[in-house]
């Protein structure tokens, strides 16, 4: 198993290597630079801020340098913050971003698991449809909507909870993010795992089960529910890709000083360093979840476990 | 007399579907007496599953059951489960038709048979345990400890049906169950698994579901035949046998093997050309077809063959049918494929009336593919979906005579229908509209329209029932014998080889290890895997008369990716001396025209 | 010599007297698609919404940027035909809405379309050449995964800016992968079937069974993903305007609207609530035709 996590991470070294060389290029062929959006700037005063971040030199040796910073840890200075470096910013968005993140990702895996399984044991009940209309509604209407109708039911209507800020993490202040964040990848779980279950429980293994005389319980706990949680797990990915996709929303709109919000302004201040940066840690964190996702596969299924 | 142990009175069910209800099982009444053996007999379709998942509470949640059940005098039908929990598994037990989908997957094999002992007798885990090994023990597993702590997939079929059973048998129930316990395992392991539930009889009540008749004949004491959802002949199994009295339980005997050598048509006459034989129609040298497999050694992997078919000649004269046989994964259907050149050989040579194959260009090979024909074993996915019946008929028309007219391939279209049984309206239709007999009667069609000189069937008639299956034979050996066409018949059924067949060779792990004219093969078997094969045919023999002489073979098949050495048959075979680990044996002829690959034959 | 006869007690599975025109899956999956109510109503729902966005901003008295000076941030009224209500600057929020329909629309349809075109392209050539190059094709696909569609998109709008046909290339240029790797799993599994094997063995050509055998047995799952994927690409396209990287003034789209909408959203909370609502219908048309059609062209599973 650890032979097999360690091969993985050997095949996700270049996995990454490309996604740094792709990304890289992608920004510096860019017309335009940074500094044309300081308003009435001097090309002069331009040109030297340009010599001043070494954007003045062929593109391949930007590269080299690059990736030779990179190897010591250091993602260069930030071109529109000019006394920060990229590194500095991320860590001290980083935090509030996992925070944000893991806990809805776990808020919307045990959620949406419970939702989806009750669901299937009570088929066609009444339980049922309330549970999959509004799983329903969970993955077809976006964060950017559901967010701020939160915020005005719970924040402005009832005034229960504060609609903005981060105060370091505070319970309050995190519950209608982390909550708006989650319910996209709680529906989609939810969705899952009720067709899973329902598969996993008409799977002729569970009927064995059945006839070896176990009671409903023991049939349901030990022979359906680890195949359902299978295709669960393989959802992981995705619904991890999708809340770092809305923790950049979410955190433009409750105004949460997470790395997704810097992405945003790094990308309308056309700050490359800043982006690429970002790009560089999402990429790796989203690799090795996945690669956390597969290790789980295969405990929970023998059969693709290496031997 | 004293109450039967089950008794089952009008028992229906009723399943609500899309399309409306489906009356499964209409009216059916028997009982078990303790100590007896039933056969439930019936094709696809003919509710005998269905009655017994009633009997067990295991029925779809789509499901109704209507009647009478009774067990040990108690009522037990839609009982709720807590009170069938009692009995499942502790008095009654099944065993189900594919032992891979059957056990959890990631369960270990240890771990579900305790599981049962746990529940109904409350044993401790070291009791149980022992109790599970015995039990693995009983069912003659080789190396129980070792299998008591593996998963499902890390067994081979036979040993995965054996763990079925132990699981089954581990609370002493006074019936078991058993849903078409062989019919997903090859020959020889269904040989040794009838082989172990004969030696049960003795101990415990048995139900047998099953297609085959032959399996019933081995074994029951009593038969109930189904059809569409009803019984429609009950009795002793040799009045049955003997004297049957129903249409459709006449029918189902006809099609099973007569252990006399009465068998089939008369011996091959020789037809025409076939006498001549200086030059082959198909001639294959040392043909071996490998694929590269990963496989784990030590700390890294590496790429081994596997030696799908390794070192295989024979020849095919024109206008003489060929069995080959073989257990799954021997590289029958590998070979058909190879000699069609659908897969490239990695070596040998495949002559065509005279030119090698190997070496023509993609273009050129498809201009000799007009002579060289092809009907697959699944009828519905070897039509294209999205063509009609009548246009997939003609494809090959269209490709190799483009200047025909409209008309006149209409007429030869509906001529290859006519020919194969098939109306002219059919060709409007879509392959999902016919039956599997059908769709198979338009793959024989297509194959035959541009009257081809050899024609290759990978398994036609396997899964087809039994009833359409000797229609389908009846077809092709008319067509046959009208067109003067060439057959290879590959199939793992000798009971059809034996029917179909001129000539009959038998493949075991890539090679052939003996090749024969027919009657020879059947009537004086030489190499032992053969005598294993054919005493393994369940056939019309009475479980009451002396048993003729059986070979059950030991153990499973090696894996293809690493033989044995020397003789690859050495490992199961009942003969076999130091010489056979040392040398291959090589295909030698006998004084009787057979050739086989034995030191001892 | 006669023909034997036609096997009795074979019939076929559609039952009845023979019908010389067989029905073609094609057929069939347009009743079962006409049987799935939920996605039928689904269908007529969008195409109004569609005529409504294709008619509203041509033939609407009150255009896309006129300010009503009386009305500034107006709830919904019957005064001026401001049935929507105005935004902030008195501009009618239904021609606005619709503006924004016809935008989010042609957006969704045109993104998916150039991702259909690439994945289709690549994921048929992946899998049908197979081997080596085919593999590595499929890795490029696997680490473009890795990496959020989004994150992609804002990289490609900040660097080439945000004009309208950026915007569909740029969208479609990230989201083809799923499609690609539908395809080539579908290629590779119908490049097995026996009936494609029949046809290599009645000695096709190869574009001849890629035409006639693989094309059309593969297209079922792609119809059914691309339904999915215009409602994904309206959202990735409301992303990006709810970032003020998308469309910029005087055009609008949903996703701007809402973000403008959420902007007010303690004193006109009908700015955000009415885009925020077409938006969701749409988005559940489409899921729900998605749902239909995969039921209809895909009739094993109906578990349900």
């Amino acid at each position: 198993m650890l032979r097999y996590a360690l091969k993985r991470l050997v095949v996700a070294a270049p996995t990454l290597f490309v996604i740094i060389t792709v990304s890289f290029f992608l920004i510096r062929v860019a017309p335009g630079g940074p500094f044309d959006l300081i308003p009435n700037i001097d090309p002069a005063a331009a040109e030297n801020l340009r010599k001043a971040y070494d954007l003045d030199k062929p593109l391949l040796e930007q590269y080299g340098n690059y990736l030779a910073k990179l190897a010591r840890g250091d993602l260069g200075p930030s071109l529109a913050y000019r006394d920060r470096n990229v590194a500095e910013l991320i860590a001290e968005g980083l935090p509030v971003s996992a925070q944000l993140g893991l806990t809805a990702i776990l808020l919307g895996l045990f959620g949406g698991m419970l939702c989806g399984i009750a669901a299937a044991l009570r088929k066609n009940s009444a339980a049922d449809f309330t549970v999959m209309a509004i799983a329903m509604a969970g993955v077809a209407i976006p964060t950017f909507v559901t967010a701020p109708l939160l915020t005005l039911f719970f924040g402005l209507h009832l005034g229960w909870l504060p609609i903005s800020g981060w105060s370091n993490g505070q319970f309050t202040h995190i519950i209608l993010p982390v909550v708006a964040l989650a319910l996209p990848a709680m529906a989609g779980i939810a969705r899952i795992t009720r067709g899973s279950m329902l598969e996993s429980l008409s799977a002729d293994h569970v009927r064995t089960a059945r006839a070896k005389g176990l009671p409903e319980w023991k049939v349901v706990v030990r022979h359906a529910l680890r195949p359902a949680c299978m295709p669960v797990v393989s959802y992981l990915g995705p619904a991890i890709a999708g809340a770092m996709t809305g923790s950049v929303v979410i955190e433009t709109i409750f105004g949460l000083p997470g790395i997704g919000r810097a992405f945003v302004e790094g990308a309308l201040n056309r700050d490359y360093s800043l982006i690429l940066g970002i790009v560089i840690v999402y990429a790796t964190l989203i690799i090795l979840l996945n690669l956390l996702a597969d290790m789980i596969y295969g405990w929970l299924d023998p059969r693709v476990r290496p031997q | 007399m004293s109450e039967p142990l089950l008794s089952c009175r009008d028992l229906h069910v009723r399943f609500k579907t899309h399309e409306g209800e489906v009356h499964a099982v209409k009216g059916v009444d028997f009982e078990v007496r303790a100590g007896d053996c039933l056969g439930i007999v019936g094709e696809s379709g003919s509710g005998k599953t269905q009655t017994t998942m009633a009997l067990m509470g295991l029925l779809a949640g789509n499901a109704a059951a209507s009647g009478n059940v009774r067990f040990r005098g108690e009522e037990i039908l839609n009982a709720p489960a807590a009170r069938l929990n009692r009995i499942r598994g502790r008095r009654m037990s099944m065993v189900f038709q594919d032992p891979m989908a059957s056990l959890t997957p990631f369960m270990r094999v240890g771990a579900q048979l305790c599981e049962v002992l746990r529940q109904h007798f409350g044993m401790s885990r070291p009791a149980a345990k022992a109790r599970a090994l015995e039990g693995l023990e009983i069912v003659q597993i080789p190396e129980p400890r070792q299998r008591y702590d593996m998963y499902p997939h890390q067994l081979s079929g036979g040993q995965r049906q054996r763990v079925m059973i132990a699981q089954a048998l581990l609370c002493e129930p006074d019936l078991l169950i058993a849903d078409e316990p062989t019919t997903a395992l090859d020959l020889t392991i269904q040989a040794q698994i009838l082989d172990f539930l004969r030696s049960l009889k003795k101990r415990t009540t048995i139900v047998i579901i099953t297609h085959d008749l032959g399996v019933v004949a081995g074994l029951c004491d009593k038969v109930l035949v189904m059809q569409n959802g009803g019984v429609v002949e009950r009795g002793a199994t040799e009045a049955i046998f003997n004297a049957s009295k129903h249409p459709y339980t006449q029918s189902l005997l006809a099609a099973l093997p007569r252990p006399a050598r009465s068998a089939g048509r008369p011996p091959a006459a020789p037809r025409a050309g076939m006498a001549a034989g200086n030059r082959a129609l198909l001639r294959v040298d040392g043909l071996k077809v490998h694929f590269p497999t990963r496989a784990q050694h030590g700390l890294r992997s590496r790429t081994v063959p596997l030696k799908a078919v390794d070192g295989v000649s024979f020849r095919i004269e024109p206008g003489e049918t060929v069995g080959i046989v073989g257990e799954s994964g021997c590289g029958k259907s590998t070979l058909s494929r190879a000699v069609l050149q659908l897969i490239g050989a990695t070596g040998g040579r495949i002559v065509w009336q005279g030119e090698d194959l190997s070496g023509l260009s993609r273009k050129a090979m498809n201009e000799r593919r007009r002579h060289l024909g092809v009907v697959f074993q699944d009828p519905l996915s070897s039509l294209n979906p999205r063509m009609t019946i009548g246009s997939i008929i003609a494809e090959p028309l269209r490709r190799f005579y483009p200047e025909m007219g409209r008309k006149e391939r209409d007429a030869a279209v509906l001529k290859a229908l006519r020919d194969v049984g098939l109306d002219r309206e059919h060709r409007g239709r879509y392959p999902h509209e016919f039956s599997g007999g059908q769709c198979q009667r338009a793959s024989i069609a297509r194959a035959m329209i541009v009257k081809p000189k050899l024609l290759v069937c990978d398994e036609p008639v396997s899964s087809l029932d039994v009833s359409t299956r000797r229609q389908i034979i009846r077809l092709l050996q008319e067509l046959g014998g009208r067109h003067e066409v060439a057959i290879i018949f590959i199939s793992h059924d000798l009971s059809v080889v034996r029917v179909v067949c001129d000539r009959v060779l038998v493949m075991y792990l890539g090679r052939i290890v003996e090749a024969a004219d027919r009657n020879t093969l059947f009537d004086s078997p030489a190499h032992p895997y053969t005598q294993a094969l054919i005493s393994a045919i369940p056939a019309l023999e009475l479980a009451s008369r002396p048993p003729r002489q059986r070979i059950v073979l030991r153990g499973d098949p090696p894996s293809p990716t690493a033989p044995p050495s020397g003789c690859v048959f050495r490992t199961r075979c009942p003969v076999a001396t130091d010489l056979c680990g040392e040398q291959a044996p090589p295909l030698r002829k006998l004084g009787n025209g057979a050739r086989v690959a034995c030191h001892h034959a | 010599m006669t023909p034997p006869s036609a096997a009795s007690g074979e019939t076929a599975a559609g039952g009845g007297a023979p019908d010389p025109q067989g029905r073609s899956l094609w057929q069939d999956a347009i009743t079962r698609f006409r049987g799935h109510r939920a996605a039928m109503a689904s269908t007529w729902v969008l195409g109004a919404i569609a005529l409504l966005a294709i008619l509203v901003p041509e033939f609407w008295p009150n255009s896309l940027d006129d300010v009503n000076w009386d009305y500034l941030e107006s709830p919904p009224t019957t005064d001026n035909l401001l049935w929507f209500g105005t935004d902030v600057n008195g501009r009618d929020m239904f021609s606005r809405t619709f503006h924004g329909a016809r935008i989010s629309l042609a957006i969704g349809v045109l993104t998916t379309l150039v991702a259909l075109i690439i994945g289709v392209a690549y994921g048929a050539i992946a899998g049908y050449r197979g081997g080596l190059p085919g593999d590595l094709m499929m890795r490029l696909v696997d680490v473009l995964y890795s990496l959020p569609a989004l994150f992609f998109v804002i990289i490609l709008v900040t660097v080439f800016g945000n004009s309208f046909l950026l915007i569909f290339l740029c969208i479609g240029a990230v989201e083809w992968l799923t499609l690609a790797r539908i395809v080539r799993g579908q290629t590779l599994s119908i490049k097995e079937k026996e009936y494609v094997q029949s046809a290599r063995a009645a000695g096709l050509s190869t574009p001849a069974i890629l035409l006639k055998y693989i094309v059309p047995n593969a297209i079922g799952p792609v119809i059914a993903y691309v339904t999915l994927l215009i409602p994904i690409n309206i959202i990735v396209e409301s992303y990006l305007s709810f970032l003020g990287l998308g469309v910029q003034e005087p055009y609008t789209s949903w996703g701007r609207l809402i973000s403008q909408g959420a902007d007010e959203i303690g004193n006109a909370p009908w700015l955000l609530i009415i885009p925020a609502s077409f938006l969701a219908v749409t988005l559940f048309c489409f899921n729900f035709i998605g749902d239909g059609l995969r039921d209809a062209l895909d009739p094993k599973d109906r578990s349900r």
